[in-house]
């Protein structure tokens, strides 16, 4: 009999769950979540959900909104349990079950980074949009990276248009499933959903296999600003799938107790899962939690913390208690270079997530807190995916895994270097990298003494310049750019 | 000399208390201070107690002895102390000069507030005067709030590299109205850096609330 054995790991027994789960009702029913749009609070008012004015902040009213179990409970029910993400190319989709089982872990970028390493100086300087274009070209290009969130927020495009130059980039660059944040502007939300039906030929494709899907981020501690519950909203009516992208960091916008930044987490997840559901039962969502802790010295936010990794665990533990597909931080680093630090932040917090089963990882290419991307990084984190993808697929035990027979016929004192048996198990068995030094010294020395990131800085070089510019129809790219000046004209860009 | 020496213990304790982050004991100390003693006598109470207190957290955390979340306590603790003498000195016009007095706000359109509250912790904790309009502030209640305030800096925070263009805003507002030389101006916040400042003609960018007050104490000397 076959037996794979995976590893797992779980930190919350089923009553813990149950008491993180019956605080988040207590908050929402009595203390509720903070709203500023009259969209949001119209549509929840339809649906007799109870939204008091509580005040102004500048011109934008403030509305309490408070959920009662039975609407939260219900959401529950309706939000899907497993989610099918598109690529551009059906090779790249993503089936993310509420399950975690291994087979529906992925790995893909981070970012939105202000802030690139220049890969050819070691310049620290801003991302560009041709930046953007290159992460995307290298994501697709690496084998380990399952999923492209958008990399780099450019700086030399208009600000009132930019997620509509990222998307375009993006979707010319990369045939991968995309994510970020919809829009910064609820206005420009209509052109990206013109662009995805223009690259997948249609809404009903779209709807079916959607090739984009948004991180909504509310602002802890439970304020759901405008543009993204307007956002929710919007794509759940549009049937879209949207991450409710909360991102408490403990000690600063959550409790410091991890307990506690776990329940701002799960409280604002059901809320924005409330919201999706509210408009569209049955709206495409997922967990987000990506919770992390603050550096009590400076201030900053610490996604390398080993906080953050237990708290990636126990969030994707409290999706799984929902049956939800689950967001998740990955593994994250607060280095400033590529160096042993990031290593081992990067794989220790990933490894926990993954065993946790969180079925989409972020991290890949990311620096300096979230702040800046790098190249180099980028494929560095490709072999880390690759090493997780590896661990992740455990031991498999059979007879022919196991080798009695052969063990025995070998005996005491033989080797088993050109044996069938290895030959024919050893490239499954065994997970090679690309980077990481294994051979000797002098052959090291011989292959030119290079460090990881030397080797990462030449793979990456290498493989931007085989990859293709644009894989998308000459006649699809004319058409995003028609949509993309029709977005421009109407913020009165000429 | 009695008196005296009562007084030097009620300061002690005042800068004690802000130190040991003992709200209550500072809110009774100020209680106090403010029933026996005159207004001049005031003056020299806070800068002795309450603000020598605060100097000390701040040089704690510069050293990495005290926490952040310690030092917005102190500099909360020690503004509700304020306030409870602040009526007797107005009363008396007793000018109290404070190292500096800085507007500071997170800019239009951009929500977050924790970042823009850790530098105006630091900020009090080295003795500025800090007027925090909060978030989501307009460049013209900004530049209102400044002028009011002879305010001699105006400090703006943005998280979001979507709303880092309100910064420029308030700088372009200022050079408008012909007031950009009134103040100086430091921006902030993870979406804004150095070249942004430099390009929107600002005096200073503040990497974090450590940074951002240096450059306050060596921009404000000048």
């Amino acid at each position: 009999m076959m037996l794979t054995a995976v590893p797992q790991m779980g930190l919350l027994d089923t009553a813990a769950k149950e008491r993180i789960h019956e605080a988040s009702l207590s908050i929402l029913e009595e203390t509720g979540i903070q709203i500023d749009s009259e969209m949001v609070a119209n549509t929840l008012q339809e649906h007799d959900i109870p939204c008091e004015v509580t005040g102004k902040q500048g011109d934008r009213t403030l509305w309490r909104v408070k959920f009662d179990r039975d609407t939260i409970m219900k959401s529950l029910k309706t939000a899907p349990k497993g989610i099918t993400l598109g690529g551009r190319d059906t090779k790249h989709d993503l089936y993310l079950d509420g399950k975690g089982s291994p087979d529906s872990v992925y790995y893909g970028t981070l970012g939105s980074a202000p802030v690139v390493h220049d890969i050819e100086t070691g310049e620290r300087r801003l991302g560009t949009l041709n930046d953007l274009a290159e992460f995307a070209r290298l994501t697709q290009q690496l084998e380990h990276l399952d999923f492209f969130h958008v990399s780099v927020m450019p700086s030399d495009v208009p600000n009132c248009v930019v997620e509509l130059y990222r998307w375009k980039a993006t979707f010319e660059n990369t045939a991968k499933h995309s994510i970020t944040a919809a829009s910064y502007d609820a206005r420009n939300l209509p052109y990206l959903l013109e662009m995805v039906a223009a690259v997948q030929g249609g809404e009903d494709e779209l709807r079916r296999r959607p090739i984009f899907s948004a991180t909504e981020c509310p602002i802890a501690p439970l304020f759901f600003a405008e543009r993204a519950a307007e956002n929710m909203v919007g794509l759940a009516r549009a049937g879209l799938p949207v991450i409710i992208y909360s991102e408490p960091f403990a000690g600063a916008s959550s409790p410091v107790t991890l307990a506690g930044t776990l329940l701002v987490t799960n409280a604002e997840q059901l809320a924005g899962i409330a919201l999706t559901q509210i408009a569209n039962p049955g709206a495409p969502v997922i967990y987000g939690g990506v919770s992390t802790t603050m550096d009590i010295r400076s201030g900053n936010i610490s996604f390398g913390s080993p906080e953050t990794g237990l708290l990636n665990v126990a969030t994707t533990e409290m999706a799984r208690f929902y049956e939800m597909p689950k967001e998740g931080s990955g593994g994250r680093t607060d280095s400033k270079l590529v160096d042993c630090q990031a290593g081992f932040e990067k794989q220790g917090n990933l490894l926990l997530a993954v065993l946790a089963g969180a079925n989409l990882n972020n991290c890949a290419g990311t620096l300096e807190s979230n702040y800046a991307v790098s190249l180099s990084q980028l494929v560095i984190d490709d072999d880390i995916a690759k090493r997780t993808k590896r661990i992740l697929a455990g031991i498999t035990l059979d007879e022919e895994t196991l080798g009695v027979d052969l063990i025995k016929e070998i005996g005491p004192g033989g080797q088993y270097l050109g044996s069938p048996h290895t030959l024919a198990h050893m490239r499954q068995e065994l997970c090679l990298s690309d980077l990481c030094s294994k051979g000797t010294y002098e052959d090291w020395v011989k292959k030119g003494s290079l460090s990881l990131e030397q080797m990462a800085q030449k793979k990456a070089l290498d493989l931007l310049n085989v990859s293709e510019p644009s894989s998308l129809e000459p006649v699809v790219v004319k058409e995003l750019e028609k949509i993309l000046k029709s977005a421009e004209k109407a913020h009165g860009l000429t | 000399m009695a008196a005296e020496v009562q007084e030097q213990g009620l300061q002690q304790k005042a800068k004690e208390a802000i130190i040991t982050l003992n709200k209550a004991a500072a809110i009774q100390i100020a209680e106090q201070a403010s029933s026996e003693m005159g207004a001049s006598e005031l003056v020299d109470f806070i800068e002795g107690g309450f603000k020598a207190g605060i100097m000390v957290v701040g040089d704690r955390f510069g050293k990495g002895d005290m926490f952040l979340p310690e030092l917005v306590a102190a500099a909360e603790i020690m503004k509700s102390s304020l306030a409870i003498l602040e009526p007797k000195l107005r009363e008396n016009q007793v000018a109290q000069e404070p190292v500096g007095r800085i507007v500071i706000a997170t800019v239009k359109g951009d929500l977050h507030d924790i970042g823009k509250t850790m530098v105006s912790s630091l900020l009090m904790a080295n003795g500025f005067e800090v007027i925090d309009l909060g978030i989501d502030a307009a460049a013209p209640n900004i530049i209102d709030a400044a002028r009011k305030n002879q305010a001699d800096m105006i400090c703006l925070s943005a998280l979001l590299t979507t709303t880092i263009i309100a910064q420029k805003e308030v700088v372009d507002a200022l050079k408008e109205m012909g007031h950009r030389k009134d103040f100086k101006v430091m921006i902030g916040g993870a979406a804004s850096s150095q070249n942004w400042a430099e390009e929107i003609g600002a005096d200073a960018y503040g990497a974090d609330a450590q940074e951002a007050t240096e450059i306050a104490i060596d921009l404000l000397k000048k």
